[in-house]
């Protein structure tokens, strides 16, 4: 395992030198495709862990009133195989605001940066599992910073979630590159791979975890696929609740 | 007679053609913050929402952004820069070859100015001490 960590952080630092673009797969982005536009988009994440299989696929819609605005409604839908019960429905429903606040252009390059929230509605079955359902209201704060150029992008989040009635307060920093495989054109056609990381501390829990996400993505003009393999470096959580890795498939279509 | 017709035909259709491709203005507008070929649809989206534009081109890595657009709506300068804004993006500059031939340019806004702004106090000395 400790090889496997050397030979990931070794080919992560070789892959920031040439590192990439475009909307990152696990994670955010700080960019927003323009006003008045709708993205619908779905990431179907099917999460294994000790505890058994969880499919987890929601339905979202992005509307954008401004360049620098968004909200958007994300309704998932849940379907669990556990060794205490296999059952599925409604997961929480969240709704997300963005609202960008800085931005510096440069030729053929942008930094940007953007405050995001996300209520997470107590909707759903309660499964006690952090970002998938637990039944319970949290608020999510963070700030979304990235840097994108045609060669090469980064994108990183910082943030806290709040659950007021529960035990899954949570600090969480998500760090994302990308390489394109193809030259930049436009209409858009590009093959991106991505190399995301999510740092998770559920200090209430003292749980910590480290996941590593490589992810492949095919863009078109206004429509991408995305492919995830997501597994964790840093597992630091009760026995049992191990995560062994997960699997994510979205789609996302503007219009 | 038949060759005659069609010849007719042809030169009737050419000119109007001709006629019809003059009544555009030509729009070359400079765009920083183009970031990511995704990117570069939000800034087509936006600007598909102003009826009758043609020939959208954008070349992303030189943030080089060009379109026509019927005369007869006269688009300013101003507006289209605006329109990049919303798109989300940053206009550097702005050329318009219009339908008639003349060229408008963000960077020959000086042009017109009235010359008489471009003396200030310090040039008024300076000249009368020459004299």
């Amino acid at each position: 395992m400790k090889i496997d960590k050397w030979f990931l952080t070794t080919f992560l630092l070789i892959t920031l030198r040439l590192t990439a673009q475009g909307p990152p797969i696990t994670g955010d982005k700080p960019i927003m495709l323009g006003g008045k536009s709708f993205t619908t988009k779905t990431l179907t994440e099917i999460r294994f862990t000790e505890r058994g299989r969880f499919t987890y696929v929601p339905l979202m819609l992005h509307y954008l009133p401004t360049a620098n605005s968004l909200i958007a409604v994300h309704i998932p839908f849940i379907n669990f195989d556990t060794f205490l019960e296999d059952d599925q429905g409604l997961a929480d429903i969240k709704i997300l605001g963005k609202y960008q606040f800085f931005k510096k252009d440069g030729t053929g390059k942008t930094f940007r940066v953007v405050a995001k929230t996300i209520q997470t509605l107590p909707t759903g079955i309660d499964i006690d599992s952090p970002n998938l359902s637990t039944g319970n209201y949290a608020g999510y704060y963070s700030l979304v910073a990235g840097y994108e150029t045609l060669k090469y992008g980064i994108s990183n989040e910082v943030g806290y979630n709040w659950m007021p009635n529960g035990t899954l307060d949570e600090l969480n920093y998500k760090l994302g590159f990308g390489l394109p495989l193809l030259k930049p054109q436009y209409p858009n056609k590009q093959v991106n791979l991505y190399f995301e990381y999510v740092n998770s501390w559920f200090f209430e829990r003292d749980w910590y975890q480290l996941f590593y996400a490589q992810g492949i993505q095919y863009a078109g003009k206004n429509i991408t696929f995305d492919f995830a393999v997501q597994v964790p470096l840093v597992n630091d959580v009760s026995a049992g609740r191990e995560f062994r890795y997960s699997l994510f498939l979205g789609t996302r279509y503007t219009f | 007679m038949k060759n005659l017709i069609t010849i007719f035909l042809i030169t009737v259709l050419t000119a109007y053609n001709t006629t019809a491709q003059k009544q555009v203005d030509t729009f070359m507008i400079q765009v920083d913050g183009l970031g990511c070929p995704f990117c570069a649809y939000g800034l087509e989206k936006k600007f598909k929402e102003l009826k009758g534009i043609k020939n959208l081109k954008i070349d992303i890595e030189t943030g080089d952004f060009s379109f026509t657009y019927p005369a007869e709506k006269a688009l300013t300068m101003v507006a289209a820069a605006e329109q990049v804004k919303k798109a989300g993006y940053t206009p550097i500059s702005t050329k318009i070859i219009r339908a008639d031939g003349k060229i408008e340019s963000s960077g020959d806004s000086k042009v017109y100015l009235n010359p008489k702004s471009l003396i200030d106090k310090k040039v008024f000395v300076a000249a009368n001490r020459n004299d």
